[in-house]
């Protein structure tokens, strides 16, 4: 007896609504301050408003420099708030830009001491004005959104004339990255082998130690990724083995459990007969066990990478020198460092997605 | 042979958690009954909305297929993208709302599992009995109860257990969020290392074990 369809969807709408309001809202509004630009527009909007009407060929006109110097004043004039602001616009422009980190302040200062017209000064005070990248930095810093943070989580940086770069971080921001993606993968394709043996004897037992059994392979998923990296830094210390040996055996129970109860849904008729008529048993598993196991093994990975591509909290304990990309999103989390938080974020949910929609596939390829 | 790789695998699985008490001595207090209030929250909140997505499951409706993706959603997320995103939320709503969040995020992680396992219990009952109900003349809502509240209740309680053991466990948006629970704090430098996190999850597991028979042979 099912439920008619308005009210089975009326049981299910309570549990979906908090997701997205618990789940879904959240993340994008992490994913949001991954492009959203909220640092340089507070500060100078005179000047902001000005390059609205800049083409980025050459330099803007006397107008832009005039406002760049009236905002700077008013900054100047504001005390500590201005100042601070002043200060997050600078970080801002400086992550993009290193000289431009002391160039703001510095203008700001020497171009209240230059006696000529306002434009000037602000020539006077620092060449770097006479740059036309300065300006499209400070363009780009000054939207709603842009790409900044997104390109430089991969290491790169766009360029005056709209092209791509290398960033002065590049190739570790991409290591970091790579390295995340990796750890995922590897933990995925070792606890494969690992977690079949156990599956098949937790498919194959009496009903009794099938559930003892399933206990006692859930116990260490369930005592958390904390509890684990405590006991293997007591055993084996730390060090990147330990850390990749703990990510692979914290992956095996998810891998093993789903797997497990497939086999036992089919039950073991199939292989006997296949093995009563002669298959041999490298024939058997491939041609009876594999194919009754995939639900789960789709069910498996697609567990498995996501957690593995997401545990700060083990190799955080066990290796705390090797930064990992989850590492990395957990310390600009906890920094308040949206903007690089909500990049990696990003990055780290593309992976998943392709690999959900890739296990998607074939699940339905054999259901 | 494969018995002995499993048996290895398995034990490879289980040493580091008796190690765990090693590292410290025993130390409950406020960690555990941090612990203790996010998980019954969680529980609570799961086994409700869980049990009712599960049996809404069972059923077809339009968009069926979106709703069973949003709510595997929360389990098939790195688990360090919800703690920033709480921590944001945190830094937003006030810091009051790293508690909630917590055991919000504990629940949503819980409740596909709940789900999972309602559906499973009420799909195992035989449609013949309910033709044979209406046969014998009883009213539908008496075949439901008679028929399903068995099954229904261990599979509750079962949902609840698990629940209640993964929320204990559940380290990386507790850490994050800087919420005193036991994982966290049982950590290396935390309030309470080496706590007595193990007894707590064995008497979940074992709940587990008693209530649901997962592998028990199809009837």
């Amino acid at each position: 007896m099912r439920p008619d369809p308005l009210r089975a969807a009326l049981l299910v709408t309570p549990l979906v609504l908090l997701v997205l309001a618990a789940a879904v809202a959240p993340l994008g509004a992490l994913l949001w301050r991954g492009v959203a630009e909220t640092e340089v527009a507070p500060a100078l909007p005179r000047t902001l408003r000005m390059l609205r009407h800049w083409d980025g060929k050459g330099l803007p006109d006397d107008m832009a420099f005039e406002a760049l110097a009236a905002d700077l004043a008013a900054l100047r004039a504001a005390g500590g708030t201005g100042s601070q602001a002043m200060a997050r616009a600078a970080g801002r422009l400086g992550a993009d830009v290193p000289a431009l980190r002391e160039v703001l302040p510095g203008t700001a200062g020497r171009a209240a001491e230059t006696r000529t017209t306002r434009a000037t000064s602000i020539l006077v005070a620092d060449a770097a004005w006479g740059e036309a990248e300065s300006w499209a930095a400070l363009r780009r810093a000054g939207g709603a959104a842009s790409g900044f943070h997104l390109l430089a989580a991969i290491g790169l940086r766009q360029t005056a004339g709209g092209g791509l770069e290398d960033s002065a971080a590049g190739p570790h921001a991409r290591a970091l990255l790579l390295r995340g993606i990796g750890a995922a993968l590897l933990a995925v394709l070792a606890s494969l082998p690992l977690a079949w043996p156990l599956a098949r004897w937790m498919a194959d037992a009496a009903p009794r130690r099938a559930a003892l059994l399933a206990g006692l392979v859930l116990l260490p998923l369930l005592a958390g990724e904390a509890a684990r990296a405590a006991g293997w830094s007591v055993l084996a210390g730390s060090g990147p083995g330990v850390a990749l040996a703990a990510l692979v055996l914290g992956a095996v129970p998810l891998m093993a459990l789903p797997v497990a109860l497939c086999l036992r849904r089919a039950g073991p008729g199939l292989a006997r007969a296949a093995a009563a008529h002669g298959m041999s048993p490298l024939g058997v598993f491939r041609r009876v066990h594999w194919p009754l196991a995939r639900p789960g093994l789709a069910a498996g990975c697609a567990l498995v990478f996501p957690q593995a591509l997401g545990s700060f909290v083990g190799p955080g304990l066990l290796d705390p020198d090797m930064p990992w990309a989850a590492g990395a999103l957990a310390a600009a989390a906890r920094a308040g460092e949206w903007g690089q938080a909500g990049a990696l974020t990003a990055w780290l949910l593309l992976p998943v997605l392709l690999a959900a929609l890739l296990l998607l596939r074939l699940w339905r390829a054999r259901a | 042979m494969r018995r002995l790789t499993a048996g290895l695998v398995l034990l490879g699985l289980l040493v580091p958690l008796p190690a765990q008490l090693l590292a410290g001595g025993v130390e409950g207090g406020w960690p555990l009954r941090n612990s203790l209030l996010v998980a019954l929250a969680a529980t609570l909140l799961a086994t409700l909305l869980g049990t009712a997505a599960g049996m809404g499951l069972r059923g077809r409706f339009a968009g069926r297929g979106l709703a069973l993706a949003l709510i595997a959603l929360p389990l098939l997320l790195p688990p360090v993208i919800p703690g920033a995103a709480w921590l944001l939320a945190a830094e937003r709503l006030g810091h009051g709302a790293g508690w909630p969040g917590l055991a919000l995020w504990h629940a949503l992680l819980a409740a596909p599992l709940v789900a999972l396992i309602v559906r499973d219990a009420l799909e195992r009952v035989e449609p013949a009995l309910f033709r044979a109900a209406a046969a014998c003349g009883a009213p539908p809502e008496l075949a439901a109860r008679r028929l399903l509240r068995p099954r229904l209740l261990p599979a509750m309680a079962a949902g609840a257990a698990l629940a209640f053991a993964l929320s204990v466990g559940e380290s990386s948006l507790a850490l994050l969020l800087g919420a005193e629970t036991l994982p966290a704090a049982s950590l290396p430098g935390g309030a309470a290392a080496g706590t007595a996190l193990v007894p707590l999850i064995v008497a979940g597991v074992l709940a587990l074990a008693l209530l649901r028979r997962p592998f028990q042979p199809e009837a």
